[in-house]
C-alpha cells in the first residue's frame, strides 16, 4: 500500500495504517481463515456427507425459504411504510420513524422472547391467532414473522434516501403528459427504486440467513420440522461435531459473501442508475 | 524573505501536474499566479508551503534550499480557499490558535497573545467580532479571519490560494483592494493564486501567467496585458479577436486565406477596433452588424466580417451615438493596433 | 428552497385520499404489529406482577453477576473498537493509497458472518482441541467457555461499529482543517486533540453507544463460546434465555427490559446524532456559501 502523489503533510499514516491493520487480522481474518482452514482438511466427500444428511438438508431449506418468505414480506411493506414516512404527514411519524431501526438496536434475545410470548397460544396476539385455527409459535410461520422482525429495517432505511431524491418534477411530468397516478407510479417511479429494493431485499435476506437469537425462541427447535442452519451449526458444537459444525458454517460463510458481492454489485448499480437518472 | 523555485517538476499519476517550472519572488513582492483550472498553480502554490514534495527541482527560502523541510518549519502562512476556520473556536481562539500549540518554551504570555490577537483583528476591522464563531460570519469576513490567523505566527511567507474564490462578485472586489493596500502596510512576501485575470492584474505587483503546467509570462500587469509573450497569455488576459494573416517587413497584416510562409495569427482587442462608415487605411475590412448591447460603460458590438468571421468591437457611449448604429448595417472595421504571432 | 421542493412534492403525489389513508393505515399497522407492540410487550410482562417482583427478578445475585460480566464486556471492547475505529477512519479518509475500497470491505466484513460462526470460529481457533487453544491451556489460560472467549466474540461482532461512524464523517469533513493546524504550527497530537477530536466527537460518540448496546445485547456469537456457566459466563442476554427456559418468565422480561432500555437510548442518541450533524452541515454550507450574513465592516 503506497501512496500516490499527495504528500503526508498530515502525520499518523504509518501509525493508524499499522494498528488498523493489525487489529483487522487478528480480530477478523485470522480466525474466519482459521475456519476455511479447518473445513479444507476435510474432503468434499466428508462435507457431502454432512452436508447431505437429511437433517442438514431440512435445515437448509428451511433457512433459506423462510428468509426469503420473510424478505419479500419486507420488500412488499417495506416499500409502503418507506413510501409513507418520506410523503405523507400524519400524527406519531416522527416516533414511526424513530422506532424503524428499532430491530437494529433491540437484542435478539429480547426480541425473541418477546415474539414468542406474543404469539404462543396464551399471548395476546397468539390467543387471537388460535382462534381462527392458526399456530405461529413454534411452527415455520413463528420464524417468519421472527425473521421479518429483524429485517424490517434494511428495505425501509435503504428506500428512504431514494425515494426523497426523486424529483417531484418527474411526476409532473409524466402528469402532465396524461399519464395516470398508478401509470406514473409504474413506469417513472418504480423503475427508480427498484435497485434500491433489491438492495434492501438482500441485505434483508442475509441478515436473516445468519440470525439465530430471535429465531431460536420461536422455532421450538424440532430437527427436521424447525430446525434453522444456525441452530443446527450450535447444536453440532454442543455435541462435540466440530467437523460437522465447521463444514456447515463454512458453507454458509461462503454462501453469505457471495450474497455480500451482489449486494455490492446492486449498489454499484443503484448508483449508475441514479447517475444517469 | 525571497523565494526561489528552481526546475521543479511534479506528477500526479500520468498527469503532469508542473514540468520545470522556474520562478523567483523577490522580499515583500506581492505576486499572483495566474492560470485556467488545472494550469498546476495551486500545485506550485502547495509545493513553496511544503505541502506537496516536487518529483524533481528545489524551493529556496531566502538562498537556503528549503524543498526538505516541513511545513513547520518552513515559517509560511497559507490561507485556504474555503478559509478551513476551525468551527468549534470562536474567531479570538482561531487567531490564536497557531501561538496557543507552540511548545511552552516558545509561547507567549496569555496578555502577549492577546494583544497580539486585538491587534491583529484590528488589522483585518474584525476586533468587534472576536467572540463570534465562523459560521455567525459573512464570507468575506471569514476570508479576513483567516488572514489573520496565518499572519499571526509572523510568517516571512503568506501564500494564499484562490482567497477570493468563494465570495460573490461585489465582496470580491471590495476585499482585493482591501488587500492591496493590507500588503503596502505590512509588506510581507506574498504569492496568490488566482483564476480572474481582473483579480490579478489589480492587485499584483507581478502576474505569473501558468498553462498546462508550465509558466508562460512573468511580468507586471502592463507587461502581460500590452506585451503578451504568446497567444495564449494574450487570450487569457481578456477578450480578443482573432485573424488569420502576414508578416510582412515586420508589419502585420490581416489576410483571411493566408497560409504557409510568413503565416500569423493576429489578435486585436475589441476596444483596439473602431468602426466606420467608409474604410480607412489599408487594415479595415467591410462588416454587418449582427448584435449590439448598449448596456454599460461600454457599447458591445458584435459584427460578422465579409469573410464570415464574428468579430467583437467595444465602442464608448460618444463614439455609438455618434455613429447611430443600427443592426444590419453595412460598416467598415478599422483596427488600430495589431498584434501578431508568427506560427 | 427545500421546503418549497417538499410541498411540491406533497402536492405532485397528491394521490386519492382514499388510497392515502390506505397506505398510512397499513404502514401504522405493520410498524404497530411488528415493532411497536414486541417493545411494549417486554415492558408490560416484565411489570405483570408488579414492581416487587421486577425489582426481586433484577437483585437475584446470578442476574447481577450477569450484569456485571456484561460490563465487564463492554468495558472491553468499546474501548478497543473505538481506538480502532478512528485509526481505520484516519488512515482511510485522510491519506490516498491502493486498496482502499478493499480495505473499507474488510472492516465490514463481521457484518455478514452470522454471529453463531463468529463464535464458532473463535472455538476452533482457541477451543481445548485446537493447538493454540491446547497451548494456552497448558500454560492456564482459559479462553474458550471463559470470559476472555466472551469479550473477543463481541470485539468481533461490534468490530466495525465506530469505524463505519467515522469514515465516511472524516471523509466528508476533509483534511482542510488539519493541515491549516499544521500550516500554524501544531504537532500531530495538538491536531488530533485539538481539530479532529471537536468536529468528530458526535459520531464518535454515536459509535461507541452503537458499539455498547449491540455488545451488551449479543448472544448468539457469545451464546457459542460462552459454556453457559452460571454466575461465571452467562451474560445479560444468556442469562435471560436461561430463565425463559426455566419458565421464569417475570425474571426474564426483567432483565430484557433493562436491555430494552439501552436500546431505546441508542434509537434516541441515532436522532440526537442525526440533529447534530445536521446543524454541522448547516455550519458548513453558510461556510462556503457566497452570501452567509451581511457583510457589514469590508472597507
Amino acid at each position: 500500500m503506497k501512496t500516490r502523489g499527495q504528500k503526508r503533510i498530515l502525520p499518523g499514516f504509518g501509525l493508524t495504517m499499522g494498528f488498523t491493520l493489525v487489529y483487522l487480522s487478528l480480530i477478523v481474518l485470522i480466525p474466519l481463515s482459521t475456519l476455511f482452514l479447518k473445513a479444507s482438511s476435510l474432503s468434499l466427500r466428508e462435507i457431502g456427507d454432512i452436508i447431505m444428511t437429511s437433517r442438514s438438508l431440512a435445515a437448509y431449506r428451511l433457512s433459506f425459504g423462510a428468509s426469503f418468505a420473510a424478505a419479500g414480506i419486507n420488500a412488499v411493506f417495506g416499500l409502503i411504510v418507506a413510501w409513507v414516512l418520506v410523503r405523507y404527514k400524519f400524527w406519531g411519524k416522527a416516533l414511526l420513524d424513530g422506532l424503524v431501526d428499532l430491530p437494529f438496536a433491540l437484542p435478539t434475545a429480547v426480541a425473541g422472547i418477546s415474539l414468542t410470548t406474543l404469539y404462543s397460544e396464551k399471548g395476546w396476539l397468539g390467543g387471537v391467532l388460535a382462534e381462527v385455527g392458526i399456530k405461529a409459535a413454534y411452527t415455520r410461520l413463528g420464524i417468519v414473522i421472527a425473521l421479518t422482525f429483524i429485517g424490517l429495517p434494511f428495505v425501509v432505511r435503504t428506500l428512504q434516501p431514494v425515494i426523497r431524491e426523486i424529483d417531484p418534477e418527474v411526476e409532473e411530468a409524466s402528469a402532465g403528459l396524461g399519464a395516470r397516478r398508478w401509470q406514473t407510479f409504474l413506469y417513472v417511479i418504480f423503475p427508480n427504486l427498484l435497485p434500491a429494493l433489491l438492495t434492501g431485499f438482500a441485505l434483508a435476506f442475509a441478515r436473516a440467513l445468519g440470525e439465530y437469537g430471535s429465531v431460536v425462541f420461536i422455532s421450538g427447535n424440532m430437527p427436521n420440522k424447525t430446525e434453522i442452519v444456525p441452530l443446527l451449526i450450535m447444536t453440532k458444537f454442543e455435541e462435540y461435531d466440530y467437523a460437522g459444525a465447521t463444514a456447515i458454517a463454512a458453507s454458509m460463510l461462503v454462501l453469505s459473501f457471495l450474497l455480500l458481492l451482489t449486494i455490492n454489485l446492486l449498489q454499484w448499480w443503484s448508483r449508475r442508475h441514479h447517475a444517469v437518472a | 524573505m525571497s523565494i526561489e523555485v528552481r526546475n521543479v517538476s511534479k506528477n500526479f499519476g500520468t498527469f503532469a501536474a508542473l514540468t520545470d517550472v522556474s520562478l523567483t519572488v523577490a522580499t515583500g513582492e506581492l505576486v499572483a499566479l495566474l492560470g485556467p483550472s488545472g494550469s498546476g498553480k495551486t500545485t506550485l502554490l502547495r509545493i513553496i508551503a511544503g505541502m506537496e514534495d516536487p518529483d524533481s527541482g528545489s524551493v529556496l527560502l531566502e538562498g537556503e534550499d528549503a524543498t526538505t523541510q516541513r511545513i513547520q518549519q518552513r515559517k509560511v502562512g497559507f490561507v485556504f480557499q474555503h478559509y478551513a476556520l476551525f468551527r468549534h473556536m470562536t474567531v479570538f481562539d482561531n487567531i490564536a490558535f497557531g501561538l496557543n500549540v507552540r511548545p511552552r518554551g516558545l509561547r507567549p504570555s496569555k496578555e502577549e497573545i492577546r494583544d497580539r490577537v486585538m491587534r491583529l483583528l484590528r488589522l483585518v476591522q474584525l476586533d468587534r467580532m472576536a467572540d463570534r464563531r465562523p459560521a455567525q460570519l459573512s464570507g468575506g469576513q471569514r476570508q479576513r479571519v483567516a488572514l489573520a490567523r496565518a499572519l499571526a505566527v509572523e510568517p516571512k511567507v503568506l501564500l494564499l490560494d484562490e482567497p477570493f474564490g468563494a465570495l460573490d462578485a461585489k465582496v470580491r472586489k471590495e476585499l482585493r483592494r482591501w488587500l492591496r493596500r493590507l500588503h503596502d502596510e505590512i509588506h510581507v512576501t506574498s504569492v496568490f493564486v488566482t483564476h480572474d485575470q481582473e483579480e490579478a492584474l489589480e492587485v499584483a505587483d507581478r502576474v505569473v501567467v501558468m498553462n498546462e503546467g508550465r509558466i508562460e509570462q512573468v511580468g507586471t500587469s502592463e507587461d502581460v496585458y500590452h506585451h503578451p509573450a504568446n497567444p495564449f497569455v494574450y487570450n487569457f488576459l481578456g477578450d480578443v479577436n482573432l485573424f488569420h494573416g502576414r508578416v510582412e517587413n515586420g508589419q502585420p497584416y490581416l489576410h483571411p486565406g493566408a497560409e504557409g510562409e510568413g503565416h500569423a495569427l493576429v489578435f486585436v482587442r475589441p476596444h483596439l477596433l473602431d468602426i466606420q462608415h467608409e474604410p480607412s487605411g489599408e487594415h479595415s475590412f467591410k462588416a454587418r452588424v449582427t448584435h449590439i448591447n448598449p448596456a454599460g460603460p461600454v457599447v458591445k458590438v458584435e459584427l460578422i466580417s465579409e469573410w464570415g468571421q464574428p468579430v467583437q468591437v467595444n465602442l464608448t457611449q460618444e463614439r455609438y451615438r455618434e455613429l447611430r448604429l443600427q443592426k444590419d448595417a453595412s460598416v467598415y472595421v478599422i483596427p488600430r493596433e495589431l498584434k501578431a504571432f508568427i506560427e | 428552497m427545500l421546503s418549497l421542493k417538499k410541498n411540491r412534492a406533497a402536492n405532485a403525489a397528491s394521490q386519492p385520499r382514499l388510497v392515502r389513508r390506505i397506505l398510512i393505515g397499513s404502514t401504522v399497522l405493520f410498524l404497530g404489529l411488528f415493532l411497536l407492540l414486541p417493545l411494549i410487550a417486554v415492558f408490560a410482562y416484565a411489570l405483570e406482577q408488579g414492581g416487587t417482583a421486577y425489582w426481586m427478578a433484577i437483585k437475584q445475585p446470578e442476574a447481577l453477576a450477569a450484569l456485571r460480566l456484561t460490563l465487564m464486556t463492554v468495558a472491553v471492547a468499546a474501548p478497543l473498537n473505538a481506538l480502532f475505529g478512528i485509526a481505520a477512519a484516519w488512515a482511510i479518509a485522510k491519506f490516498e493509497f491502493r486498496g482502499k475500497n478493499i480495505l473499507i470491505t474488510l472492516i465490514d466484513l463481521p457484518f455478514t458472518v452470522s454471529p453463531v460462526i463468529a463464535g464458532a470460529m473463535f472455538v476452533l481457533l482457541f477451543g481445548a482441541r485446537s493447538a493454540m487453544g491446547g497451548w494456552l491451556l497448558d500454560r492456564g489460560i482459559q479462553i474458550i467457555f471463559a470470559p476472555p472467549g466472551i469479550f473477543i466474540a463481541t470485539i468481533f461482532v461490534t468490530f466495525p461499529l465506530v469505524a463505519r461512524e467515522l469514515i465516511p464523517l472524516m471523509q466528508a469533513l476533509g483534511n482542510d482543517d488539519e493541515e491549516a493546524a499544521v500550516s500554524l504550527g501544531a504537532g500531530p497530537l495538538q491536531t488530533f486533540w485539538r481539530i479532529t477530536l471537536p468536529n468528530i466527537r458526535w459520531g464518535l460518540l454515536y459509535g461507541v453507544v452503537l458499539c455498547v448496546a449491540r455488545a451488551m445485547g449479543e448472544f448468539g456469537a457469545v451464546s457459542v463460546v460462552s459454556g453457559h456457566i452460571r454466575g461465571v459466563t452467562n451474560t445479560m442476554p444468556l442469562q435471560i434465555e436461561i430463565l425463559y427456559n426455566e419458565y421464569d418468565y417475570v425474571a426474564a422480561f426483567s432483565v430484557a427490559s433493562l436491555l430494552a432500555l439501552v436500546s431505546l437510548v441508542t434509537l434516541g442518541g441515532k436522532k440526537i446524532f442525526e440533529w447534530k450533524s445536521r446543524q454541522h452541515i448547516i455550519d458548513q454550507s453558510a461556510y462556503s456559501a457566497q452570501g452567509g450574513p451581511v457583510e457589514s465592516t469590508a472597507s
